[in-house]
């Protein structure tokens, strides 16, 4: 049983819009979150993922509700006696101060140290963001990828015990990303901190993440581990949200028995599983990598089924292909995987294919 | 090529303006200031460098004689500018913290109102202290009328009066370029310092401070120089009691008519004022790298 160090009960934020409105930025959130953990918040712009962050870090207050560490409620501490640290967005590195001061600034505050065993955490974090011999350098004479290491050793290096982490990977390039991405998940396996990390990129949360929450609208749309989430989406918005997904507004209907998903466009047969959707209206997602393209004989799997599609557009990737096709106005995105280059010719536009998929593994929105 | 052609269309008018209005009378001054005085105004033209001598210390004694009292105004002068200077400082450092902490509409507002009393004649605002300060003046009215005192403070024509109107009609120089610096603080920095355990104190005196320091330098460079060369300030509220090196050069060309002495006045004024504007920039440029 994982041990619970912070957690967040019945959080409401509400704010006040210039035009006087308000909006409901935490919408009666309850999170738990355990040691040694790596969570991230994931959500779009506006879905209240950086307003929990900052009531966690006490830049922001709470309407009602309490976010307790330890069991201690914190809602009353202020930000500066907080045992977290956060790493902003944009570093927030201070422009006067050595790298060195920089990530020093923590301990000079808090005094109990002196100076050898300063120098020795020093040394160690410095080490863990590899960045020796950049001690003496101002802020401005950083990369972005070191500046963003920076703030990560200025905080870490204060011990916390939670981290905050605001989309902290947003303003570098794609490769010094994937790079970080691995740093930091590294970082977060030696030094045992519980980590919150915020983000709008579903890939780096699904890449990183112990837990990944979905938000929408300041509500937790879902929690779960990144695989739960990407195959067992329980609404349209994650499973919009997380990875591309076709989503298909229908109709299930019972027919001598058997059970049918059917709109305009075409219809197909549905396992007893769906039976609880009979006569609803429904959206059913399936991914594009969930499609194929051959030769499953239909004996050896039952539930497979197939569309009769036209191909209207490819893109080729290498290792697989992504083909737009439509049965009448009804469009679909698939991702095949190729091997060979006489492959690719059998997805030539307007050329009509079959496309299988299994029916077990398609989701059901209500 | 093209570009240079340009850049010497844009910049011809104020080159012509410089060279007229600027450079001009400089040099006139500067020619003036090394010539000899005619006896009854007006200058000979010869090379005479007792103009100096009179102030610094190696005058003739024929025509020009050394006298410290010039020494003592200069060093009056700066004292009472950088007195200035810390008192404007004292006031627009809490207010421009707290006005830019505004929201943008109120901050407007406040800037407005900072900015006021340009809308008014400074000589009309001055005779206003005058009036307020005087002995039977509205101060020193209220004050014998709620028997805080028996008679009359003499307030106008001291020091301290002095003081009052340079503070008052620099005040907006100070409080701008200091609200500017403060106000482009990012926040996100206070927030790191705070999330890093500075409370509000800790982080004033580490952050906010020395990222403002750019608008501290240029608020006191703005308060410095117009406190040290004004005369207006001192002719009104200091009346015959206060004398500044404004005043001084003032006398020299209107009242006793020696306009190589004024002008050698002046050239020292502006070699100090150019010294100090030399180190600005200097430290400036090197802050500009920072922030």
């Amino acid at each position: 049983m994982p041990r619970t160090l912070i957690s967040i009960d019945n959080a409401c934020k509400t704010y006040d819009t210039p035009e006087g409105g308000k909006v409901n930025a935490l919408k009666d959130i309850n999170l738990n979150i355990n040691y040694n953990e790596f969570v991230t918040l994931l959500g779009p712009s506006g879905c209240g993922k950086t307003t929990l962050l900052k009531t966690i870090s006490g830049f922001e207050s709470l309407d009602s509700g309490d976010i307790k560490i330890e069991g201690k409620s914190i809602i009353n501490t202020p930000s500066y006696k907080r045992p977290v640290n956060t790493v902003f967005q944009n570093y927030a590195l201070f422009p006067h101060m050595s790298v060195k001061k920089n990530i020093t600034y923590g301990l000079d505050i808090n005094k109990s140290l002196d100076k050898a065993e300063k120098d020795k955490k020093f040394n160690y974090v410095l080490n863990l963001i590899n960045l020796e011999g950049f001690e003496n350098r101002m802020p401005h004479q950083l990369s972005g990828g070191q500046q963003q290491r920076v703030a990560l050793a200025r905080a870490i290096i204060n011990e916390p015990k939670i981290l905050l982490l605001d989309e902290p990977l947003s303003a570098l390039d794609k490769k010094l990303r994937s790079n970080m991405q691995i740093e930091l998940k590294n970082i977060q396996n030696q030094s045992g901190i519980s980590f919150i990390f915020v983000t709008h990129d579903q890939e780096e949360a699904l890449s990183m993440s112990d837990r990944i929450i979905v938000m929408e609208n300041g509500s937790v749309s879902q929690e779960g581990k990144p695989e739960e989430i990407y195959y067992q989406p329980k609404n349209k918005f994650t499973a919009d949200f997380i990875g591309e997904t076709n989503l298909i507004n229908g109709l299930v209907e019972e027919e001598n028995g058997l059970i049918k998903f059917k709109n305009e466009n075409f219809e197909f047969h549905l396992t007893k599983d769906f039976q609880q959707y009979i006569n609803k209206k429904v959206t059913f997602s399936i991914r594009p990598e969930q499609f194929f393209t051959n030769d499953v004989p239909k004996e050896s799997n039952p539930y497979i089924s197939n569309f009769n599609v036209e191909v209207i557009q490819r893109l080729f990737f290498g290792p697989n292909i992504k083909i737009v096709c439509k049965i009448k106005n009804q469009i679909f995105h698939c991702l095949l995987k190729i091997s060979d280059q006489e492959t690719i010719k059998l997805f030539e536009k307007n050329k009509k294919i079959s496309i299988y998929f299994d029916v077990t593994k398609i989701k059901l929105f209500e | 090529m093209n570009k240079t052609k340009n850049l010497l269309f844009l910049l011809t008018p104020f080159t012509l303006y410089i060279t007229v209005f600027f450079l001009g009378p400089i040099l006139i001054l500067l020619t003036y200031s090394f010539l000899e005085p005619g006896l009854y105004g007006g200058v000979v033209w010869n090379f005479y460098h007792h103009n100096y001598g009179r102030i610094l210390g190696w005058a003739d004694g024929i025509i020009e004689e050394f006298n410290p009292v010039y020494f003592k105004i200069f060093l009056n002068s700066f004292k009472l500018a950088l007195i200035t200077v810390i008192i404007t400082l004292v006031i627009c450092y809490p207010t421009a913290l707290w006005i830019s902490r505004l929201k943008p509409k109120l901050k407007v507002f406040f800037l407005f109102l900072v900015t006021l009393p340009f809308f008014s004649s400074l000589v009309v605002r001055l005779f206003a202290w005058m009036i307020l300060l005087k002995p039977s003046g509205l101060i020193n009215e209220f004050l014998l009328n709620i028997r805080l005192i028996d008679e009359p403070l003499q307030m106008l024509f001291t020091e301290t009066a002095v003081l009052i109107g340079l503070v008052y009609i620099l005040v907006p120089f100070m409080f701008l370029p200091l609200y500017a610096s403060i106000e482009k603080i990012d926040n996100s920095l206070i927030q790191a310092s705070n999330d890093l355990g500075g409370n509000r104190l800790i982080t004033f005196f580490k952050i906010t401070l020395p990222l403002s320091f750019p608008g501290i330098l240029g608020g006191s460079i703005l308060v410095f120089i117009p406190s040290l060369g004004n005369f207006i300030v001192p002719d009104l509220l200091g009346g015959a009691k206060v004398m500044m090196i404004g005043n001084i050069i003032e006398q020299s060309f209107l009242t006793s008519r020696n306009w190589p002495f004024g002008a050698c006045l002046a050239i020292i004024l502006m070699i100090v004022v150019v010294t100090l504007l030399y180190f600005y920039v200097k430290i400036l440029s090197k802050y500009e790298k920072i922030i």
